[in-house]
């Protein structure tokens, strides 16, 4: 636990704190009697800022290194830069191959040789895409299948 | 229904051809989870929550709870023939049981975790049917005042009980209620935090924010450092204890089962506390404590027996007060809450088959697991041998799976990535996460309850007061949320002072 990750961890809650109250408040906060839609989100944007004041506070205070081990940042920023990219081209490419090339991302990420990643990502999108469709009847996307007919 | 008849239903329910094999399934795969680290009760319940969907209600239900307690008899060995812990609340057993193991009683210590797992599962059953239905009955009374109290109270525990600080908690528990309120009002309809997006109408889908929080989460943070994995290879022979062990254990397998149960029972309580806290009490009553860490049985059996009669009786809360106390049952409320189910005091009147099937399916699927688990355990100890790069892109596909199913959506996809990345950031900076869920799932109808609260009484505040068990549980509730306060207050100003006075 490091005090920069806690001051970074309490401003970005006292952020969304300040921002839920604003979002609140242009809802309407009503009163104790009539209650309106903002009252209920208002008291907890409230609740966020005195809370993520108290944990700067507390990580103000806290002596000790300002950073912990940061550990192997690498592999997960490059797995989720995968998963983001993954998002837009699920459709038009399609199930089965999206999820072939996020799964030999990851393999490849997690030190498998490509040939395996490939072959294994490869069955494992084609099985799951024809099992969930057929068998559950989950209809996921084609994509450039649907061109094949 | 009296509680024999009731019970009685629920074996004729639980004991159809398709229910057994719903329980075997469960306890299947829960043992196989519970042996494998890296992916945990709630993950696995929140990834099966798609395939619950063309699955009847009461199936549903007890496949998912055969791989919440199955999770508990299958953490154990990964404890003891590896030193690593499948899931949380084996973590304790790791301290005795891998010791045993090195002194070559791996099978010894595997069995009694076993048999006792099983002795204090069938206990906490037999208490979860006695307990509930009247629990259910005393919860009719309640009103929305009661029942505000209640939840707040339930968060605070979720809070207080959750690992790491109870700062983060709250933050946890508070960020989970704003993000519940995301959607409709449920009272005027007006729509709150959408930007403008149809798809955020009726609110954050409680599966796609878990199967990102867990799911997703869970693959991010076990990529950063691959763990290496080094079985105890030892003899499985001699997997029943011996005479002199049971002699041991008898009354640690008693203690630990009572203490779990009724852990269990509290919100926010569960099979992780209970674990941590039977070990401890075995400690401090045995006549020899510094046996335990060096490999003392007693330190095998009780966390064992506590850690699965928790799991039982962390129904308790869901089936007879609608409030889930931790995030693998508040998945399973979940999948109730998906098949049009809304667990409370009147599921037992309105749905008997799936309160009494659920409790009957809890019997069987313990003996189950007894059965399969003993002469099994060379192929569970075997399944540690996929590499968990496989393992990760299953985790993966199912969650995209699962995410896109909800509604057919690719924005459902991008939402569950999105609460992947920030489950990921808020695992690395120590924020416990089940409060969040919890909050979630329970801040509509904390909301409501507080609303119709105030509408009712015309603004007056007192109305929390007046009654006796909505003024009981808000002190308790109030006290929780100030404690960290207080502890901070004692620790700067009073304790100093006093140690000055000493000097």
């Amino acid at each position: 636990m490091s005090r920069r990750r806690d001051f970074t961890a309490g401003l970005a809650f006292l952020l969304l704190g300040v921002g839920v109250c604003v979002g609140a408040s242009r809802l309407g906060f009503g009163s104790v009697r009539a209650p309106e839609p903002g009252f209920f989100p208002w008291l907890g944007g409230l609740a966020l800022v005195g809370l993520s004041t108290a944990l700067l506070a507390q990580a103000a205070r806290r002596t000790g290194p300002a950073t912990g081990s940061t550990g192997e940042w690498a592999r997960p920023a490059l797995l989720l830069a995968a998963l983001v990219l993954y998002v837009p081209v699920l459709e038009p490419l399609g199930y089965p191959l999206a999820t072939a090339g996020l799964c030999a991302v990851a393999l490849r990420i997690l030190g498998v040789r490509l040939p395996v990643a490939l072959s294994v990502s490869l069955g494992l999108a084609v099985v799951t895409f024809i099992l969930f469709r057929r068998v559950l009847g989950v209809e996921l996307p084609p994509g450039v299948l649907a061109l094949l007919g | 229904m009296d509680w024999f008849g009731g019970l009685a239903h629920g074996f004729s329910v639980a004991l159809t051809p398709g229910n057994l094999l719903y329980a075997a399934i469960g306890a299947l795969l829960g043992t196989a989870i519970g042996v494998l680290p890296g992916l945990g009760p709630p993950a696995t319940i929140a990834l099966l929550l798609p395939v619950t969907y063309t699955v009847e209600a009461t199936s549903a239900v007890i496949m998912l709870a055969g791989i919440f307690y199955g999770a508990m008899y299958g953490g154990s060995t990964t404890s003891i023939l590896l030193n690593i812990p499948g899931e949380a609340a084996s973590v304790v057993t790791c301290l005795d049981g891998y010791r045993l193991a090195r002194q070559g009683r791996a099978g010894a210590a595997l069995g009694m975790s076993a048999i006792g797992s099983f002795v204090a599962g069938s206990l906490g059953v037999l208490g979860v049917s006695l307990l509930a239905p009247p629990l259910a009955a005393f919860a009719l009374k309640f009103g929305p005042r009661e029942y505000f109290a209640l939840i707040l109270l339930g968060l605070m525990m979720a809070v207080y009980l959750s690992e790491g600080s109870a700062l983060k908690g709250l933050v946890m528990a508070v960020t989970g209620l704003i993000l519940g309120t995301v959607g409709l009002d449920p009272v005027q309809g007006a729509e709150r935090f959408t930007f403008g997006l149809p798809k955020l109408t009726d609110g954050l889908d409680f599966v796609v924010v878990a199967m990102g929080l867990f799911g997703i989460a869970e693959v991010l943070s076990n990529v950063e450092a691959p763990e290496a994995r080094d079985v105890f290879r030892t003899a499985l022979r001699k997997l029943l204890p011996t005479l002199e062990d049971w002699r041991r254990c008898w009354a640690s397998l008693a203690r630990g089962s009572l203490l779990g149960f009724f852990i269990g029972v509290l919100p926010g309580g569960g099979a992780v506390i209970s674990s941590f806290m039977a070990y401890a009490v075995e400690k401090r009553v045995s006549r020899h404590p510094e046996r335990f860490g060096h490999g003392a049985m007693e330190g095998v059996a009780a966390p064992e027996a506590a850690n699965n009669a928790a799991a039982t009786s962390s129904f308790i809360p869901l089936l007879t007060l609608g409030i889930p106390g931790n995030a693998s049952i508040a998945m399973i409320f979940v999948a109730l809450m998906i098949h049009g189910i809304r667990p409370g005091p009147l599921l037992l009147q309105e749905h008997p088959g799936l309160f009494w099937g659920t409790i009957a399916s809890m019997y069987i699927g313990n003996a189950m697991l007894l059965a399969l688990n003993l002469p099994l355990i060379g192929l569970w100890v075997r399944l540690l041998n996929i590499p968990y790069h496989y393992l990760a892109a299953g985790v993966l596909v199912f969650c995209i799976i699962g995410a896109y199913s909800v509604n057919n959506s690719v924005f459902d996809v991008g939402t569950m990535i999105g609460f992947g990345a920030v489950g990921y950031l808020l695992r690395k900076a120590d924020f416990p996460v089940a409060p969040l869920i919890l909050a979630m799932i329970l801040g509509p109808q904390l909301e409501r309850t507080l609303q119709q609260s105030l509408i009712g009484s015309g603004g007056d505040l007192r109305v929390f007061v007046e009654g006796p068990i909505s003024a009981t549980l808000l002190v308790g509730a109030v006290g929780l949320a100030v404690s960290p306060a207080l502890r901070w207050i004692w620790g700067r100003c009073v304790r100093p002072r006093s140690a000055k006075t000493t000097a």
